[in-house]
């Protein structure tokens, strides 16, 4: 089942059902998919709000955060955007263990980075285990 | 026949041998050609990080133009698919940690931010970006040499 939920604020997350078979974790059945570059800007920019309307803390307040609220497995697809410095990644998705959203195991379960840049999710993967 | 066998043996053999000595030929020029091409691409991808190192200086020295902080975010991200090119001959280089240290040498701090401050040109941050830039450098001329010498 896709449906696109539109609802939920500024920002456009597709959520997706998938049916991972009868060893499924519940808690993994539901992915919401967000494409960065769809759905919030191709030019994230910034570490605060005050550095930009597309900043890695209102991407992280207002897009990945709530998607984690629904529950299941967040999907973030990175590609297609202008770059990404370093300030933002860190803010959006350091900023989730550092904020308490998620714990490092958490996030390590529930966030999958999709990206043809493997440098990306490496250091995303690194933000996220301090 | 004479006394050592049929003389198509003979033939044979050394047809064999001239296909085999051709093949070992066109594989030792494709490789050889593969080197020459993956060599170009990494030297073409060594200037484009020079180009970045030196964005980044004017950036972080000057008045953190918008304009420069996107061409080096744009640049950065034109790395990982210039590596990929030089992927050919069945090179493979362990580039994720130390590109992922370069972009965070340039863009983790007093970057894109309207708190920025311009830095003196002796200033640490730069040499975090040299020596992030040759830690990727080294990474490269690794996989490299892992697959061609």
């Amino acid at each position: 089942m896709d449906r696109t939920d539109q609802g939920r604020g500024a920002f456009a997350v597709s959520t997706t059902t998938q049916d991972r078979g009868t060893l499924a974790v519940s808690t993994t059945a539901v992915a919401t998919r967000i494409n960065i570059a769809r759905e919030y800007s191709r030019f994230p920019a910034g570490r605060y709000r005050t550095d930009g309307p597309y900043s890695g803390e209102r991407f992280r307040d207002e897009v990945l955060v709530p998607a984690l609220r629904r529950g299941g497995q967040v999907e973030v697809e990175l590609d297609g955007t202008a770059g990404y410095g370093s300030s933002f990644l860190e803010e959006a998705f350091g900023g989730l263990i550092r904020k308490h959203v998620l714990s490092v195991t958490e996030a390590a379960d529930r966030i999958r980075l999709v990206t043809s840049d493997d440098s990306l999710e490496s250091e995303i993967r690194g933000y996220m285990q301090r | 026949m004479n006394c050592c066998g049929p003389s198509w043996i003979g033939q044979a053999i050394t047809w064999v041998l001239i296909c085999l000595g051709w093949m070992v030929v066109n594989i030792q020029h494709n490789r050889r050609e593969t080197r020459k091409e993956v060599r170009a691409a990494l030297l073409e991808l060594y200037k484009h990080l020079d180009g970045i190192e030196e964005a980044a200086f004017t950036y972080h020295t000057e008045d953190g133009d918008v304009a420069v902080g996107r061409r080096i975010k744009r640049d950065l991200l034109q790395i990982a698919p210039r590596i990929v090119m030089a992927r050919r001959g069945g090179a493979a280089y362990a580039y994720a940690k130390p590109l992922g240290a370069f972009r965070r040498a340039i863009t983790i701090e007093n970057f894109d931010t309207a708190q920025f401050a311009a830095k003196s040109p002796n200033a640490p941050i730069f040499d975090d970006i040299t020596a992030a830039k040759r830690d990727l450098i080294v990474a490269l001329e690794s996989g490299y040499l892992h697959t061609f010498k």
